[in-house]
């Protein structure tokens, strides 16, 4: 049980993922959720609100990431951590990372919009396009020839 | 949160997974990186080739079209790319050469772009003469003017200089008027001539200029502009008189030399710096008296205002005043630099006076070259009845300083006696200070910084919570004294 004891007087809204499994999270924190704002509005405050296109472990990370960027609000050392977090994720699990991506954006939490494609945006500057393909395992489907055409065609950008 | 089933362990795909995010998505994390590497996904499959083509941001420093990005060769671990390809501007070797390449750069990437451009921004090319850029204003009016938001260019000073040393500004093309969707324009080191049929940026909201252009087309400029509310001009000419017209402007800076400045029904501006790099004693002759402590009277709903450089000293030109007009009831912050001293206290003194609920006040002493000698310390012979008044014993403090609960001092040069005197009279009438701060530059020798030290330390105090630290040189903080 995640709900800590010094928030007891906040509401609690019970959510369920795509397999099924069963949320119960703390209003502030489901309110980052624009879609789930929204569910609400609409009044479905009473029941369970269904999401069907996050799968449980995935959205246990986006609740995990919401409680984080909440506590970073202010404090610059935090900001810094949450954002070199993304390198390691990529790196290691970037599955993981398209899935969690897809999940905040279908969710619509801006916050963690901004924090996700800010950490692939990391992940791809200043990486060889070699190490890239590696770590995201991307096939190079390209001939030399059609290589060459396109360094050619941005020469500067390939420097 | 409760976790009632154990969940799957996430599996890890043995393909491209990035490929599946949505096409907005993808667009907006393109959106922040450098265009260079932005670019650079187009070699990574045939899938990613044309990803980056939607952008629709085109963001240039001339920095990352010259020399390769540090963070790229640092972490290359691709032979190819750095071996066989020489980038056109390093291998030319005329000037002319590396400005059509860094040209051809800018012509190329736009013309393979496919969407909408909504930001267009080239900030201080080196080596770029007018016609490209006229190009690409063209380019982006005939392609674009409907949907542009942001336009942003900066001509290097140097390009503009010459070659007989005479300023030579870049006349930007009128049909960047009629971008009509623009929320944000900065033109930097150019002439502007507004064209006559001008109609206005309705969506305008953020206007920043470095600019030779008449007094009466940033006039018609800014009044065109009925949603403006960030505002910097920095002028190239003089100005006899400015008449802001900006209902909803917020934060307005001026920079440069305006006689008159005057402002119209700008109720929610809160925000306000006024600077100047040319002392007033350059253009004195210029006849009828000055207004701008009137103009400080008018800003009714300012919370910070900040008086840099020389511009105190255009306060100080005819008689100032004991109060301002009105009251500035809503200022919590006032930045102020001092240049020649006694008088622009006299300024600042008036501005205090009229301010009564002032929390934080800020002082930066600028000594110019001149400035730094012993010279200065014979100022005290000048003192006015007023200031003899100030710095004697009877000073007659009134409410005005009761909220100010912190001082910083910025110390450039020599500190005066002159100055340590004004701390002091701040140290004594300000009942709530809490804190004072002293920075110094690398000038300032230690011992004279000790002295300043002891002197404060000695000084009485209104506020017994009053503490002076001292934050040692400015940039450069491992510096202990």
């Amino acid at each position: 049980m995640a709900s800590t004891s010094n928030s007891t007087s906040s509401k609690i809204i019970t959510l369920r993922s795509s397999d099924g499994e069963v949320f119960e999270v703390e209003e502030s924190v489901a309110l980052e959720s624009n879609l789930i704002r929204r569910m609400m509005e609409d009044d479905c405050a009473n029941n369970i609100i269904p999401l069907p296109n996050v799968t449980a472990p995935i959205f246990y990370l986006v609740i995990e990431h919401c409680k984080k960027h909440a506590e970073m609000k202010d404090n610059k050392e935090k900001k810094k951590e949450l954002r070199s977090q993304g390198e390691e994720l990529l790196k290691s699990d970037p599955h993981t990372y398209s899935n969690l991506m897809e999940a905040v954006n279908y969710l619509d939490i801006k916050s963690l919009m901004d924090l996700t494609a800010q950490w692939l945006a990391d992940f791809l500057k200043g990486k060889s396009p070699r190490l890239i393909r590696e770590l995201l395992k991307i096939k190079n489907d390209f001939t030399p020839e059609e290589e060459a055409e396109i360094l050619e065609r941005n020469r500067w950008a390939f420097d | 949160m409760k976790k009632k089933q154990g969940g799957q362990s996430s599996q890890q795909g043995s393909v491209d997974s990035i490929l599946n995010l949505p096409e907005d998505v993808m667009r907006y994390i393109l959106a922040l990186m450098p265009i260079r590497d932005a670019v650079r996904t187009s070699i990574l499959s045939k899938e990613w080739r044309y990803k980056w083509v939607t952008i629709t941001d085109v963001v240039f420093n001339g920095k990352c079209l010259m020399a390769q990005s540090p963070s790229s060769s640092a972490a290359s671990n691709d032979v190819v790319f750095n071996k066989d390809i020489l980038i056109a501007q390093r291998a030319s070797s005329s000037t002319y050469e590396a400005e059509t390449a860094c040209a051809h750069v800018v012509d190329q990437l736009v013309s393979q772009l496919i969407g909408p451009i909504f930001k267009f921004s080239c900030m201080f090319f080196s080596i770029l003469s007018s016609h490209h850029i006229d190009r690409w204003i063209m380019f982006l009016s005939r392609n674009h003017g409907n949907e542009i938001k942001e336009f942003r260019l900066a001509i290097d000073i140097k390009v503009s200089l010459n070659n007989r040393g005479k300023m030579h500004w870049y006349n930007v093309p009128c049909s960047i008027f009629y971008y009509k969707e623009l929320r944000r324009l900065e033109l930097l080191n150019c002439i502007l001539d507004l064209p006559p049929k001008f109609k206005g940026f309705h969506n305008l909201s953020v206007l920043y200029l470095a600019a030779c252009i008449s007094a009466d087309d940033i006039e018609r400029l800014i009044s065109e502009c009925p949603l403006l509310e960030w505002l910097k001009f920095i002028a190239f000419e003089f100005y006899q008189c400015l008449n802001i017209h900006a209902p909803n402007l917020r934060y307005l800076e001026l920079d440069g030399e305006f006689r008159d400045i005057s402002i119209k029904s700008s109720p929610v501006l809160t925000n306000v710096s006024l600077n100047s790099d040319i002392p007033p004693s350059m253009w004195n002759a210029h006849g009828s008296p000055c207004t701008s402590i009137q103009f400080i009277g008018y800003l009714h709903g300012v919370e910070r205002l900040a008086l840099a450089e020389t511009f105190l000293q255009y306060l100080c030109i005819d008689i100032v005043p004991k109060k301002l007009s009105a009251t500035l009831d809503h200022l919590k912050y006032l930045e102020v630099d001092i240049e020649l001293n006694s008088t622009e206290i006299l300024a600042i003194l008036c501005i205090l006076r009229s301010s009564p609920n002032l929390e934080q006040l800020k002082i930066k002493y600028c000594v110019d070259d001149e400035g730094t000698g012993e010279g200065l310390l014979e100022e005290e012979d000048d003192l006015s009845g007023e200031q003899v008044e100030l710095y004697g014993v009877k000073t007659q403090f009134d409410s005005f300083l009761c909220h100010l609960h912190a001082v910083e001092v910025e110390i450039t040069g020599l500190a005066m006696l002159l100055d340590l005197q004004f701390i002091r009279w701040i140290l004594s009438n300000a009942p709530a200070l809490k804190t004072i701060k002293i920075y110094t530059n690398v000038y300032v020798e230690a011992e004279t910084v000790s002295r300043i030290l002891k002197e404060l330390l000695q000084s009485r105090r209104a506020s017994p919570q009053a503490e002076i630290i001292y934050l040692g040189v400015l940039g450069h903080h491992e510096v202990s004294y």
